[in-house]
């Protein structure tokens, strides 16, 4: 297994409280894999990103039994150790592509000093590399761009230089936090085909963090449903997907508009009622409980217990739906 | 057909843009002869990529910019002659940004009131009422009232918008991308609740949205836009099941559901990112059109009708031309 996380927690400070913002997460990933973790604002998702390549906020404290990437224990990991690590074996994408740039190099300057950082080639050797990189994730005039700023490429130019900058070193692993939620559709969709080609063809294992269940039809191998800090769904895309057992994962599906509906506006979409509750304090119980339709009195008391369905997934529920109530909307 | 509510005779708009302190201006046109009709009740979508225009034909149509040619009609009259407050009690907008366009110092009962106050409707009492009522629609919950908009949520925030835009009885929302700063869940309430109101109110809507399943789920009619123009417009179903234009396919194709599990397409789209600043001769989509021939960069399409429904698309060889389906 490339990745094992054990029992993951994130403790945020937030105006002097503490706010559980990953409570107990477990994941594994193999090479040449893509997991999606799925959830919505707040969910944990991307702490549980930060927290596996230790780049937390301030203040924020992590624990686990168990953080391996290929074997090695990252939380044990010296300072150095983990930044020769990272942007090496692990690398990772942001959401926003201006911010994780620097406005005033150039991007041939930040390409090149990537690999020569990890690698120590010289100058020369390095501008190759970074050149047949572009050209891998379809970026034309390469060495045009080389010399531009990041002000000067639009949104999704901007996209395909911060991967092939995380594609310089060949990582094993790369770690993407929502890549293609500030692009537009068709930008996204080409983006996506370049990630997906970049992972098969070095047989990276790919950690996809996004709130588009869109997008993870179409890239996941398996998916895990956040919510409140929790993994409460966790199975094959197919399983998941066509069969959600967790009355959370069943209302997201439900929520997203599709093209079934008729479309001329008179078929309501099912939503969840509520918000997203914060945990200030532990609590074992279900966090889907104060929204969730099918609450039981069980559900007020105790923690629910980790079941495995006929469709394969592991769920974190007292009641799962089965296969039929899953498919009635 | 009746006298529609709103109507656009081909609008332009021309930005233009200062390079550097004392350079020389560079036009922008941002929108190219774009012609519309709202009817009562109806929802018009428009879809479209950045840099399409969207956003500067929805400052047109609530008389925030002034279009550069072509003029706006609401009930048969100028907007342009509308005295102000005339005209924001027959258009109101809704934003995106939920945190943006709320003042944080006001209440959120004195948000909802604000249109009644400005327009001078009722007395302080009767606004806090109709104010209250309009929450209670919106589904906000009464002890949100008294609070500022920090201390809601972004979908709460939205609704907060929503009754603002419909208390003083709008004919007419303008809505740009009202829930893309949103989580799935509460964009699914909040498409519901303009769906409710719309049913209730009988008012019409201009929805501006990136998301083709928004628009699919919401709008009667639609209209695809690139580079500043109109390439498709018509009945929402039918430009689904049959794009006529080969840019509406390609954004077909790019929306992602949860149900389809069948990879990430190649969209064919050829060339690089439209540039508003460098509009291309002929057809504009022509650089990056899968379909393109070399006519397609001479002739500029005409918006045409085609077949009996009310289609109109801007292509020299539509999709939906007898001798384009294949037999």
């Amino acid at each position: 297994m490339l990745l094992q996380v054990r029992d993951l927690k994130v403790t945020l400070q937030d105006q002097g409280q503490r706010l559980r913002a990953v409570r107990g997460v477990d994941l594994d990933l193999a090479a040449g894999e893509t997991l999606c973790v799925v959830g919505e604002s707040g969910c944990g998702k991307s702490m549980t990103a930060l927290a596996l390549m230790q780049l937390l906020p301030r203040g924020a404290e992590l624990s686990s039994s168990k953080l391996q990437f290929d074997g090695i224990e990252l939380s044990k990991l010296s300072r150095h150790k983990l930044s020769a690590l990272r942007g090496r074996r692990i690398s990772m994408i942001f959401q926003e592509p201006m911010t994780a740039l620097n406005p005033v190099f150039t991007i041939g300057d930040q390409l090149r000093a990537v690999y020569r950082r990890h690698t120590g080639v010289s100058s020369a050797e390095a501008q190759a590399r970074a050149i047949e990189v572009l050209e891998s994730v379809g970026l034309t005039n390469a060495e045009l761009r080389m010399k531009q700023f990041p002000h000067q490429l639009s949104g999704g130019l901007r996209q395909r230089v911060l991967i092939a900058m995380a594609l310089m070193c060949e990582p094993e692993m790369i770690i993407c936090d929502e890549p293609t939620t500030a692009l537009d559709a068709t930008t996204q969709a080409q983006i996506l085909r370049i990630l997906k080609e970049a992972q098969s063809a070095r047989k990276m294992g790919m950690l996809f963090i996004t709130h588009d269940l869109g997008v993870v039809a179409r890239i996941a191998d398996r998916v895990a449903v956040m919510y409140a800090g929790r993994i409460v769904e966790h199975g094959s895309r197919a399983a998941v997907l066509r069969s959600p057992a967790h009355p959370y994962t069943k209302g997201l599906i439900a929520s997203v508009p599709r093209p079934q509906d008729g479309g001329t506006g008179s078929k309501r979409l099912a939503s969840i009622p509520g918000n997203v509750p914060a945990f200030h304090h532990e609590d074992p119980r279900c966090p889907f409980l104060s929204r969730c339709p099918k609450r039981m009195s069980i559900c007020t008391r105790e923690a629910p217990p980790v079941r495995q369905t006929e469709a394969g997934q592991q769920v974190a529920c007292h009641l799962p739906l089965d296969a039929q109530e899953a498919l009635t909307a | 057909m009746s006298k529609p509510l709103l109507e656009a005779r081909s609008l332009s708009h021309i930005y233009q843009l200062r390079r550097g302190l004392l350079g020389k201006t560079i036009p922008l046109r941002a929108l190219n002869e774009v012609s519309l009709n709202i009817g009562d009740g109806e929802i018009l979508g428009v879809v479209g990529e950045s840099g399409c225009g969207k956003s500067t034909l929805a400052k047109i149509l609530l008389g925030l910019e002034k279009p550069t040619e072509g003029e706006v009609l609401l009930n048969g009259r100028p907007l342009s002659d509308y005295p102000r407050h005339e005209r924001a009690m027959a258009v109101q907008p809704v934003f995106q940004d939920p945190y943006g366009s709320l003042n944080p110092s006001m209440s959120v009962e004195d948000l909802i009131a604000l249109p009644l106050h400005i327009h001078k409707i009722g007395t302080r009492p009767e606004r806090r009422q109709k104010a209250a009522k309009m929450a209670d629609q919106v589904g906000l919950p009464r002890r949100t009232l008294s609070a500022n908009p920090s201390q809601l949520s972004g979908g709460q925030r939205q609704r907060v918008a929503i009754a603002r835009a419909l208390v003083a009885g709008p004919k007419l929302v303008i809505c740009d991308e009202p829930t893309s700063a949103l989580d799935v869940s509460v964009q699914a309430q909040i498409l519901n609740l303009l769906l409710d109101l719309r049913a209730e109110h009988d008012v019409a809507m201009l929805f501006i949205s990136h998301d083709l399943s928004v628009i699919q789920h919401m709008a009667d009619r639609m209209m695809v836009m690139y580079l500043g123009r109109v390439v498709e417009e018509g009945g929402t179903q039918s430009i689904f099941a049959n794009p006529d234009h080969p840019y509406t396919l390609v954004l077909r194709n790019a929306m992602f559901t949860p149900s389809d599990e069948s990879g990430v397409p190649d969209l064919g789209l050829r060339g690089n990112f439209p540039n508003p600043m460098d509009i291309p001769s002929g057809c504009v989509f022509h650089p990056r059109c899968p379909m393109a021939r070399p006519e397609c960069a001479r002739t500029s399409p005409a918006l045409e009708r085609r077949g009996n429904d009310d289609r109109r698309s801007a292509c020299l060889f539509p999709l939906t031309a007898p001798e384009n389906v294949p037999a």
